[in-house]
């Protein structure tokens, strides 16, 4: 039996390795693309922002294997799986996806409209679910190895305040993913979670500005004893997961959380 | 619904690359497996407004078996 380590902490891709990372204009999303094209991956960049996903190309390790694919999710959502199918079509089978796009929004309980609270289980819930119909479709992906990663959330097991509909829509897809991970373990298609923290990202800003919070960052560090996170904390994990190094990993949610369960509580 | 209509929506359900034919012997099909008999039994009631029982489709031997179930 050979144990040896390898030479090096992060996997390597094949360019024929495809990925699909949505929400890949910013935050998490843009750390887990660029992450994956510098590894060797040929990156499918999906996001609402074209201009954002641009400059997420013109920063990139290898431009030439970083696609764009701009596009607004909740735009005719029952059609995801053609879309993936139509990606496939164009880019070759996949060999993974990230399902990072999301989007957050205070929503205290008594505050709660049903419109609303819709709409962040839309995006947050209905699109990974339907885009990972499209992945699991067997003419859309590598076989055996390929792997979905779901970017679920700390609050889905440890909410925070004021979140209903975010905490809800990503609790369910923590255990979507559980269920997704079992109908597909004997294809070979392995299902994971990361479940973040608060993230220095737009989504964090944005979150913090609908409350009125002009100093996020310090608002929240006391909560983590390794300081709040970066989408650079939470792509290595995502790396490592969608490649075949984690070939006996599925079904798993990952929390990274700066140290607040560990000790962050008491801290 | 005439054959060749049934067979090209039986392999998108069975999510199958190559095409169909009535003879296929479904038990040689890598595609056939619980998650494609529980699609095709979708399939049914969606196409056929047919409501079908897992245990009656696993009997059926051949494509064309499944198709006159449907109808039937």
């Amino acid at each position: 039996m050979n144990c040896s380590a390898p030479n090096k902490v992060l996997p390597d891709f094949a360019e024929s390795d495809v990925i699909l990372v949505t929400g890949a204009s910013s935050g998490i999303g843009a750390g887990i693309a660029s992450l994956l094209n510098s590894l060797g991956a040929t990156v499918i960049a999906s996001g609402r922002s074209q201009e954002k996903l641009n400059a997420l190309r013109n920063d990139c390790a290898e431009p030439e294997r970083f696609h764009l694919e701009p596009k607004d999710l909740l735009d005719e959502m029952d059609a995801l799986p053609k879309w993936v199918s139509g990606l496939v079509a164009k880019y070759g089978k996949l060999k993974g996806m990230v399902c990072s796009a999301g989007i957050a929004s205070p929503m205290p309980l008594q505050l709660m409209e049903l419109e609303k609270a819709r709409r962040i289980f839309d995006i947050n819930y209905f699109v990974p679910m339907l885009l990972a119909k499209g992945f699991c479709d067997r003419r859309n992906n590598a076989g055996r190895g390929a792997a979905i990663l779901f970017l679920g959330s700390m609050a889905a097991t440890n909410p925070l305040r004021a979140q209903v509909a975010y905490t809800g829509s990503k609790a369910a897809v923590v255990a979507s993913a559980k269920g997704i991970s079992l109908e597909y373990s004997s294809a070979g298609i392995r299902v994971n979670c990361i479940s973040p923290a608060e993230v220095a990202t737009p989504l964090f800003y944005g979150f913090s500005e609908e409350l009125g919070d002009e100093a996020p960052e310090e608002s929240v560090s006391g909560r983590y004893p390794l300081g709040i996170g970066s989408p650079g904390d939470i792509a290595p994990l995502a790396a490592f997961l969608l490649s075949d190094q984690a070939g006996w990993i599925t079904g798993q949610n990952y929390i990274l959380d700066g140290g607040y369960n560990g000790c962050g509580a008491n801290w | 619904m005439d054959e060749n209509k049934f067979l090209a929506l039986f392999q998108d359900t069975l999510q199958r690359e190559t095409p169909l034919n009535m003879d296929d012997i479904l038990a040689s099909l890598e595609e056939w497996d619980s998650l494609a008999a529980m699609a095709s039994i979708a399939l049914a009631e969606r196409e056929f407004s047919k409501r079908l029982k897992l245990k009656e489709l696993k009997q059926q031997k051949t494509v064309r078996d499944v198709y006159e179930l449907f109808r039937a």
